[in-house]
């Protein structure tokens, strides 16, 4: 064996100081008394998201799209074409999300 | 070091006594600032190192399985942190450098500390992938496997990482004072 293997295996311990095992647990105790970190509200937003496709899927199936005049005539009729495809994509979001919610809640249960 | 002592610590710790950690703190306390030793060489930061290391430890015991001996895991735990934390260290290469021109410099021949001194500063210039492959294997009998799962890294690739930085080492160690074998020294 090389002697710079040998120092490096042979290297004496140093010892820790002697507050050393306190100041830790005076750590651990902190981190045991600090607040819970607040979760992200993923059950709101999953209920913010399905309530936004709900109102959307609503207003376009409701809407009378034809009627409504976006300023450039072009673009009034592809929105009107793309209207009710739009409506039920969002119809199908917000079904999903429901569908989702409900199976956590069942499986949480 | 007991592994059914700390088994024990660990229940208790899960269990919600986190006073039982005190127990764990104690036991690895030496081997943990050590080996942050051996990574920095500078015992302060070693001690924060290491107190870094169990906090990380307290908060991970819930992940831990028991598929690993606890040893194996705490040291894998505590070697992250260290790596890091450590990674952001610019390797000494002014130092070493400095350490060359004095051994070349150097009218006596080199005392026995000295020279001890000058290969574990030689490790601390060597790049960090290679400094922790280093730094691990010769730390307390480490085998290869002990080793490779404390770094998260194959065998295979520790060996490798170990052949690169030996002779790198060598290479450094040859330019301070030629070659440092048991014939010559």
């Amino acid at each position: 064996m090389n002697d710079w293997q040998r120092i490096l295996e042979n290297e004496p311990a140093i010892t820790p100081s002697p507050g050393f095992s306190k100041r830790v647990m005076r750590a651990i105790d902190a981190e045991v008394r600090a607040p819970a970190p607040i979760p992200f509200p993923w059950a709101r937003m999953g209920l913010l998201l399905g309530l936004m496709s709900a109102s959307v899927s609503v207003m376009l199936i409701m809407l009378p799209w034809p009627s409504v005049e976006l300023g450039v005539p072009e673009l009034s009729t592809a929105f009107a074409s793309q209207a009710n495809s739009l409506a039920w994509t969002s119809l199908c979001v917000c079904v999903v999300i429901g569908l989702a919610r409900s199976s956590m809640r069942w499986l949480t249960a | 070091m007991s592994a059914s002592e700390d088994r024990q610590a660990v229940q208790a710790v899960l269990a919600g006594d986190a006073s039982a950690f005190e127990g764990i703190v104690e036991r690895w306390q030496g081997p943990l600032v050590n080996l942050a030793y051996r990574f920095c060489r500078d015992r302060a930061q070693a001690e924060d190192l290491a107190q870094d290391a169990f906090v990380r430890i307290f908060r991970a015991l819930k992940s831990y399985r028991g598929e690993a001996e606890f040893s194996t895991w705490l040291l894998a735990v505590a070697t992250n942190v260290y790596r890091s934390q450590l990674r952001r260290m610019v390797p000494e290469l002014a130092s070493l450098e400095q350490q060359v021109a004095l051994a070349e410099t150097a009218a006596e021949p080199i005392s026995e500390d000295d020279r001890e001194e000058l290969v574990r500063g030689a490790v601390k210039t060597l790049p960090a992938k290679y400094r922790e492959a280093i730094v691990l294997f010769y730390f307390q009998d480490m085998d290869i496997a002990k080793a490779s799962s404390a770094l998260g890294v194959p065998s295979g690739t520790l060996k490798a990482r170990l052949f690169r930085a030996r002779a790198m080492l060598e290479a450094r160690l040859r330019a301070m004072f030629g070659a440092l074998s048991p014939e010559e020294s």
